[in-house]
């Protein structure tokens, strides 16, 4: 029989890591690449991989546009750029009153990123990128 | 040695700024609008289940009827895109147990139903299962029991499930939708009241057609319905309980009486009429039919809505010169215009979430289905034709419904009045059938709250 507290505890199991195969790479140090920015992907590469999730995110078109629809998910990563694991930071937002669509919209960026696995990750700089964190933004998408 | 050690930690700090170890963020702002691709399988019964359920219904496969109800539902409201079942590889009693994902996620499933019927104790029995296929979880799980009869609206009130855990809003497919219903030519319609389900199933005609009806509208807390009729040329506001069929008179009204609507308690309804050949608003208390007036003004004032917390009436007047939308307190203060765009503005209906008012527009001789938010600003059009009107919001303020009129020719051959709805963004606009033509829309609350 349906129970709203099983659904929670289902979700939750997002958070849940998965083992993690270790694979050693060989780290690419900055002079070799030039135009990788020590900090971050470089624009070339955080392009190629929103446009990857671009494509895999269907945004729930019931979702209310004036409300606050972000949704943070930190991700660690494997080098192929597979998911290990997902975690959604405003996790506590889900469960409160009058953000069932929060929820939604979470659900939603949770598939786009499984749907697009291995993400487009570079093929250097494991290091620097193995823990993502990607922001879903619908504001713009739904008020446009 | 302190003082070394903090030299050599800020020193490290200047040449690996913790920039440098902070976690990457990368925005993601656009997505797909695309329909959401998923399964509906079709609901599995036994073969006992199945030919006790095709004596009492005279229906093959009860569970695939009701899985293309779901079907048809979701997919007319544009957010979702049903895959064909001849590409699904599971069958549906094994999906129903446990799904094989991966088989669903190869056909590009993103979410899948799957459901159970069964005929016990001459009572049906439905259950169903809404999965997240890429993530291999169950979403919900839930299960019903009516007389068979009811089958219709077991599919309907599953489609509003799957719509609300998907959507994260109400859905608005277990409704009704009454109408004016309209034969003949042009010159002679007969008009009659007529009640169907939203996806144009089960329609019932309510009265004869021998005076003309007209408006419609539902109670929006029950299934009353207030409508206007002439009896011996006289207009006369009607309240009908679609439940038991029972018709009372609420009361003979003056020369041009129009649109009686109810208030968001049902306890009131509020209409325009005449009085000494100039129209303002009115409201009738339902218990003791005292009538107040709560506009007084020399133009005409008409098209009264309430805002859904009651606080709010918007109507259209004339007062400017030009007919344009205005906003009052309920009780008839604080009036003020909305609508300043180029054209007529009429027919202002508050929406059920209560942040939009839809309208209809005249300008340029085509006429516009258009929302504004309530203070005036935002305004979009939806949806332009030659002739059409009266928008009415489905409960979840998500789609409008309206009618369309098309142009006679020469020979005056060639009428005809639609119904339409179109969604919210101006999206997914589709003719409603009805087995006649049609006018003057209005959609139910849910009938399952």
């Amino acid at each position: 029989m349906f129970d709203p507290n099983s659904i929670a505890a289902l979700i939750d199991k997002s958070k849940e890591e998965q083992a993690e195969t270790t694979k050693k790479i060989d780290k690419v140090t900055q002079s070799q690449d030039p135009s990788m920015n020590l900090s971050g992907l470089t624009l070339s590469e955080e392009d190629a991989l929103k446009a990857q999730i671009f494509g895999c995110w269907s945004i729930p078109l019931g979702l209310p546009y004036n409300e606050n629809l972000l949704v943070r998910i930190k991700l660690k990563l494997k080098p192929d750029g597979s998911v290990i694991k997902t975690e959604i930071l405003d996790h506590a937002r889900m469960n409160q009153p009058g953000q069932a669509f929060y929820k939604v919209l979470a659900e939603s960026a949770l598939r786009a990123v499984k749907l697009c696995q291995p993400l487009r990750v570079p093929t250097t700089g494991y290091e620097r990128w193995k823990d993502l964190q990607l922001n879903f933004d619908a504001r713009e998408m739904l008020e446009g | 040695m302190k003082n070394k050690i903090r030299l050599l930690f800020y020193i490290l700090l200047i040449l690996f700024p913790f920039k440098s170890l902070a976690l990457i963020e990368v925005d993601i702002t656009r997505g797909n609008l695309s329909p959401l691709p998923l399964a509906v399988s079709s609901l599995s019964s036994s073969e006992n289940d199945k030919e006790a359920l095709k004596k009492e219904l005279d229906i093959k496969d009860l569970g695939l009827e009701i899985s293309k109800i779901v079907e048809n539902n979701l997919k007319k409201s544009g957010l979702f895109n049903p895959l064909n079942k001849d590409a699904f590889l599971q069958k549906p009693d094994i999906a129903h147990l446990k799904p094989r994902f991966e088989d669903w996620a190869l056909i590009k499933a993103q979410a899948l139903i799957t459901g159970k019927v069964n005929f016990q104790d001459e009572k049906l029995r439905v259950e169903f299962r809404l999965w997240d296929v890429l993530a291999g979880k169950e979403m919900l799980a839930l299960a019903f029991t009516t007389v068979p009869k009811n089958w219709r609206r077991v599919g309907h009130i599953i489609s509003d499930k799957v719509y609300e855990r998907l959507t994260g809003e109400k859905g608005y497919f277990d409704t009704r939708i009454i109408y004016v219903s309209e034969k003949g030519p042009k010159t002679q319609r007969i008009k009659k009241l007529a009640i169907m389900d939203q996806d144009g199933f089960n329609t019932k005609y309510l009265t004869l057609g021998n005076e003309l009806v007209l408006t419609p509208r539902f109670n929006p807390t029950n299934q009353m319905v207030t409508y206007l009729s002439y009896f011996k040329n006289l207009p006369r506001v009607y309240l009908l309980d679609i439940e038991t069929g029972m018709q009372e008179v609420v009361g003979d009204f003056p020369g041009m009486t129009f649109a009686p609507r109810f208030s968001p308690d049902g306890k009131k309804i509020i209409m325009s009429f005449a009085m000494d050949g100039n129209s303002d608003i009115y409201t009738m208390d339902l218990e003791n039919r005292i009538v107040e007036r709560i506009t007084n003004h020399p133009s005409i004032d008409t098209s009264p809505s309430y805002s859904p917390d009651g606080k709010y009436i918007a109507f259209n007047s004339d007062r400017s010169g030009y007919q344009q939308i205005y906003v009052m307190k309920s009780d008839g203060t604080k009036v003020k215009r909305i609508s300043f765009g180029n054209g007529l503005y009429g027919t202002p209906v508050w929406s059920p979430r209560g942040d939009l008012i839809a309208f209809t527009k005249l300008h340029k001789g085509k006429f516009y289905i258009g929302v504004m938010r309530t203070n005036g600003k935002g305004e979009r059009l939806l949806t332009e034709n030659y002739y059409q009107e009266a928008p009415s919001w489905s409960p979840n303020g998500r789609v409008l419904i309206f009618y369309r009129e098309t142009k006679t020719n020469s020979k005056g051959e060639g009428f005809s009045a639609k119904l339409w709805s179109i969604d919210l963004t101006g999206y997914n606009e589709r003719l409603v059938e009805t087995e006649t033509d049609a006018s003057d829309p209005s959609w139910s609350s849910l009938l399952s709250n």
